[in-house]
């Protein structure tokens, strides 16, 4: 990649290049039509007039040279860049001007008329001297500020930015940052899907590099038994120990059976087999010894599936908000054989990872 | 239609060619060059600066109490610029002791001397004919003097393939050109006035006018005309290498030299007389071999 400010140094150069050549191109072009103009104005009745009664005589010719040198000698080139020419007679009529210099010049001007019955001509060599450091000089500073304001100019996003910004604003991003964003070409590789995940990222004050991770993470729904935490889509949600432990156990019922349903327990009866399961697991983990009585005297309840159910969500919509969470939480029915309610993970089993 | 993205990058692009334009907007602004005026000098005469005898370098220029050049400038008119400026040139060098203190030499047609200008004395010196002064002005003695009559030179029909033969049959079966203008000696007067005297009436489609000598010459060069009325002179000047000559008149007046009556100094008169021939000798040899100085010249220091 190119640097910045080397890119601004290639973009001066090259308008400085680029308007140099065009303004000593022009200033040339211009002062040779410019003389042409006057030259063919005025030239051709004088030179008529000068040469009355004079046979061509070679003498004659040399006096009328000199004096168009000496007039040419006088020409004042007006512009607001540098600029000087010099001119002299290469040729009258027939006959060149017989010096080695004389036949060379940067151009020609050719001065022709109908004189009489002749067609006469006087051709001008002009050799000009550009002052090119004062030109390039002035093109740089003009090529100088113009660049500045070329190279600070906002430049619009590309299609796919666009959208993304869009997406992220849609989201709840503010605008400004949503700017700084969309200019970062790493979130370009964030797919779609992603971005609403990018903005809940920097919603919970992740730096932009942390949530671009966060919207190129997984979406997959992981258990660390470890800490008691939770990481959805690459956000991590720390949850108390027992509520831990029963979305955990609720992701291995997915995970174990068919349809991964849960029934409640009955309200007359509560369940003590799977009681004992959970129990072998809060030991594992570390559950606290609260829970792990609750459910050795009293059994597994629905009042208790129902409490920390409802805990996970709190948290887990606390981090990800309503819409990103509820992928991730419950879904219930009433049981047509018990007529209870039965409780699921609404994720499918493949996004599921346990990790103890 | 255009999308939101499309619609931004267009004026982004509208803009940086705005900025790009602007840039060349400012150069072609900047780089425009233009020359001032041109005054060109006057390519009808030369000027000189009289030379000190004793120092050999220009003559100082009077400045009068009011700051002015007091200029005495000798004025010269001729007809042509051959040897207008060897003429001025060597009156410049030798002229100190008339108090001139730069001559200036002007050549125009020979319709450009007026009467007014005899009479209010413009040129000091000027060549033009006699017969034309004296229809101007019948009095011109009371400005001017003659100082000596050039060469009169011999007037021929000149033609490159075969002498011109004097009767009506030749000039009915060539094609003769002449100058259109009725003043012109050389090329109109003398040449009507031989074919008047020969009796020899001219087929209209066998006349060819020119209104400048160039044209005149150029024409006979490339055979568009078969004969026409020449000098000596113009034939060397015009590099033909086989000329055949039918005389037209061997002494045909070419004009006289008239010097201001103010120049009250028959040394300036010897001098200018002098001076001219000897200019014009080594100019045409042939034409001035019979012209002689005048001998006794008081015009040295």
């Amino acid at each position: 990649m190119i640097s910045k400010v080397g890119a601004f140094t290639l973009i001066v150069l090259l308008l400085t290049g680029g308007s140099s050549y065009i303004a000593l191109g022009l200033a040339h072009r211009s002062a040779l039509s410019s003389l042409d103009a006057e030259l063919n104005q005025q030239l051709p009745a004088r030179i008529s007039q000068a040469g009355i009664n004079s046979f061509s005589d070679p003498q004659v010719e040399a006096m009328l040279i000199s004096s168009i040198n000496a007039d040419l000698a006088d020409v004042v080139y007006q512009s607001s860049i540098a600029y000087d020419c010099h001119s002299r007679v290469l040729a009258l009529d027939e006959s060149a001007v017989a010096l080695a210099s004389a036949t060379v010049a940067d151009a020609i001007l050719n001065v022709q008329w109908q004189d009489g019955e002749l067609i006469r001509r006087v051709d001008i060599g002009v050799d000009c001297q550009p002052d090119t450091v004062n030109i390039v000089s002035g093109q740089f500073l003009v090529s100088f500020l113009l660049s500045f304001v070329l190279f600070f100019l906002p430049r619009p996003l590309r299609g796919s930015a666009q959208r993304r910004c869009g997406a992220l604003m849609g989201a709840g991003v503010d605008a400004a940052r949503c700017q700084a964003l969309c200019s970062d070409p790493a979130l370009l590789v964030v797919p779609e899907e992603g971005l609403p995940w990018v903005s809940r990222a920097i919603a919970l004050g992740y730096t932009d590099a942390a949530a671009f991770a966060v919207g190129k993470a997984e979406d997959v729904l992981q258990f660390d038994a470890a800490h008691s935490r939770v990481t959805i889509h690459g956000l991590p949600i720390d949850l108390p120990a027992t509520p831990f432990i029963y979305y955990f156990w609720y992701a291995s019922c997915r995970l174990q059976q068919a349809e991964g349903w849960f029934t409640n327990p009955s309200i007359r009866k509560p369940d003590t087999e799977n009681a004992r399961q959970l129990i072998a697991t809060m030991r594992k983990m570390g559950g606290h010894q609260k829970a792990i009585n609750d459910l050795s005297t009293k059994g597994l309840r629905a009042k208790i599936l129902d409490q920390n159910r409802s805990k996970i969500k709190d948290e887990v919509v606390r981090v990800l908000g309503e819409d990103l969470a509820r992928a991730y939480l419950f879904e219930g029915e009433r049981d047509v054989r018990t007529a209870r309610y039965r409780y699921r993970l609404k994720i499918s089993p493949q996004k599921i990872r346990l990790n103890f | 239609m255009f999308s939101d993205s499309n619609r931004s990058w267009l004026v982004y692009c509208l803009f940086v060619i705005a900025i790009l334009a602007l840039l060349v907007l400012v150069t072609v602004l900047l780089s425009r060059v233009a020359v001032s005026p041109v005054q060109l000098s006057d390519y009808n005469s030369y000027r000189c600066e009289a030379i000190s005898q004793a120092t050999g370098k220009a003559i100082d220029q009077k400045i009068d109490s009011s700051g002015r050049n007091q200029d005495n400038e000798f004025h010269i008119l001729t007809l042509t610029p051959i040897s207008a400026r060897r003429i001025a040139d060597d009156l410049c060098a030798r002229s100190e002791r008339f108090g001139i203190n730069a001559v200036r030499i002007s050549w125009h047609a020979r319709g450009h001397l007026t009467a007014r200008d005899i009479v209010v004395g413009k040129y000091d010196l000027f060549w033009n004919r006699l017969h034309l002064v004296e229809g101007m002005v019948p009095t011109h003695q009371d400005y001017y003097a003659k100082v000596f009559d050039t060469p009169t030179y011999p007037l021929y029909w000149v033609a490159v393939d075969k002498k011109p033969v004097a009767n009506e049959h030749y000039f009915n079966s060539h094609r003769v050109g002449f100058l259109d203008d009725p003043h012109s000696q050389t090329m109109f007067l003398q040449p009507h006035d031989w074919l008047q005297k020969h009796g020899i009436k001219l087929l209209p489609e066998n006349s060819r006018f020119y209104s400048d000598i160039a044209s005149l010459e150029e024409a006979f060069l490339s055979r568009e005309i078969d004969v026409m009325s020449m000098s000596d002179t113009m034939i060397d000047l015009l590099g033909i290498k086989k000329a055949y000559r039918l005389l037209i008149n061997d002494a045909v007046e070419s004009g006289s030299w008239f010097l201001h009556t103010r120049w009250n100094d028959p040394g300036l008169s010897c001098l200018v007389n002098n001076l001219i021939v000897e200019q014009e000798s080594a100019f045409d040899v042939s034409l001035y071999k019979k012209v002689r100085k005048s001998p006794a010249c008081d015009y040295s220091l």
